[in-house]
């Protein structure tokens, strides 16, 4: 079994007045404004195409970059499709029950997510797994082909719509101006790339929306 | 032929349960991420070394609160290259920066280990044990190989590496399959899965080799697992010539 991972790439630069207003709290105006100067990816090309992710590399994906360790990943996210879909089966008592949300998720959502992140940079970028930070931003750091560093922020969500992987990308965004901002002073960050990466995690198609940063001091 | 970087290797040994040797081979990516000032690189490192010396057999059966750190982050850092000297005031922040993320690291990870332990030492939860933890680990060393399987409830997760980071071919391991009676499952340029004594293993780009089967096969894992590496190290030697 594989999953098609249809992916688009884009850039954008970041200079330190980014990181200045972002200290001031305009969080959500400035992550727009960021978004809203993304240009079409011109480092790699395609800047739109698509992947296999087939399923030994969702375990070996799953077992290198998801923070969670967690078997079954690719079988809990096709019983959820299935509930979603009309059939009946795993897991579908406990979907049913009460949530705030419009309905719930699979327990699986983020470690596919970052599963995909990892073998997304990996495929298009040719980045190798630096280390997998504890409880912290960003989500992997990882080595890329020039030997710069990589820090990867992956966000996903079971919702389909357009509007929500761009949210999930700009939460992203959120947290790599966070870690930047935190770093600035001591690490040079025109040595660094940022890579948002949004997941929508579909039954058998994800699609996946990355944005890579660059700093101009 | 390929040969891994330490901190490929690093990850690799972590995720074949080789928690000493992964500790050791952060502790020179903590050098050579330092010695670059790369402060994310070297935040991590000291993470991983430190997570993987407390996981390592001896320290891991300890519970007391307060395990003493033989050593510390401080040992490892380099200060950077040439061309980076005259940048002192960085250089201290850097060192001050991970000195404290270092200890903010020790600090919480001997919390939850005091956490995680402390329930099975109090008998919270062991009580209701009728049999001995299911949770068996087996590690050997076989030359330059260390193979490693656990035995859970429902199956047997079996993983293998080699210590000096040295990878065949994906292309190599394809060949060197023709003739060994193994039975190739699939295969392109990152994985070669076959099929040995019913159980399905694969081998990947980046030189990790791992198995899954039912736990009552444990036995047959760790045989299929050195009967790979022997293929392994074949393709390894197609390569160098």
């Amino acid at each position: 079994m594989a999953v098609r991972i249809n992916y688009s790439l884009s850039q954008a630069r970041l200079t330190p007045n980014d990181l200045i207003s972002y200290d001031k709290r305009e969080k959500k105006g400035d992550v727009s404004a960021i978004l809203a100067r993304a240009t079409p990816e011109t480092l790699v090309a395609p800047a739109s195409a698509s992947l296999l992710f087939s399923s030994h590399e969702i375990r070996r994906a799953v077992d290198l970059y998801s923070e969670e360790f967690c078997l079954y990943v690719e079988d809990i996210l096709t019983a959820f499709w299935g509930a979603r879909q009309g059939l009946t089966g795993l897991g579908l008592p406990i979907w049913l029950q009460n949530s705030s949300s419009s309905y719930t998720n699979p327990v699986v959502e983020g470690a596919m997510g970052e599963a995909v992140a990892g073998f997304v940079m990996e495929r298009i970028f040719g980045a190798s797994l630096h280390h997998r930070p504890r409880g912290r931003a960003p989500d992997i750091y990882m080595i890329l082909p020039s030997g710069g560093g990589a820090t990867v922020e992956a966000k996903s969500t079971i919702n389909l719509r357009d509007d929500s992987l761009e949210g999930r990308l700009g939460e992203a965004l959120v947290e790599i101006l966070t870690i930047w901002a935190h770093i600035d002073s001591v690490q040079k960050l025109e040595e660094l790339t940022g890579f948002c990466i949004a997941v929508g995690l579909g039954s058998d198609i994800f699609n996946c929306k990355v944005l890579r940063l660059e700093y101009i001091p | 032929m390929r040969k891994l970087t330490d901190y490929e290797l690093a990850n690799l040994a972590m995720w074949a349960f080789d928690y000493e040797q992964s500790a050791s081979l952060f502790a020179s990516v903590i050098e050579q991420s330092s010695e670059k000032t790369d402060l994310l690189g070297t935040w991590g490192a000291v993470e991983g070394a430190i997570v993987m010396r407390e996981s390592s057999t001896q320290i891991w059966t300890r519970i007391q609160e307060e395990v003493q750190q033989e050593e510390t982050a401080k040992t490892h850092l380099k200060r950077p290259l040439a061309g980076l000297i005259e940048d002192r005031d960085r250089v201290k922040r850097f060192e001050s920066f991970i000195s404290a993320k270092e200890k903010d690291i020790q600090r919480n990870l001997r919390r939850h280990k005091f956490r995680l332990r402390a329930r099975l030492a109090g008998d919270l939860y062991s009580a209701s044990l009728d049999s001995p933890l299911s949770s068996q680990l087996t590690r050997k060393i076989n030359g330059p190989w260390f193979v490693a399987v656990q035995k859970l409830v429902s199956m047997c997760l079996g993983r293998a590496y080699r210590r000096d980071g040295e990878v065949p071919e994906v292309q190599s391991v394809q060949r060197t399959l023709h003739g060994t009676g193994l039975a190739l499952k699939n295969s392109d340029e990152r994985c070669v899965i076959i099929n040995a004594e019913g159980l399905t293993v694969e081998i990947w780009f980046d030189g990790r080799i791992c198995c899954c089967a039912p736990p009552e096969r444990f036995d047959d894992v760790v045989a299929v697992l050195e009967l790979t590496t022997r293929v392994s190290d074949s393709a390894l030697a197609v390569s160098r010539a």
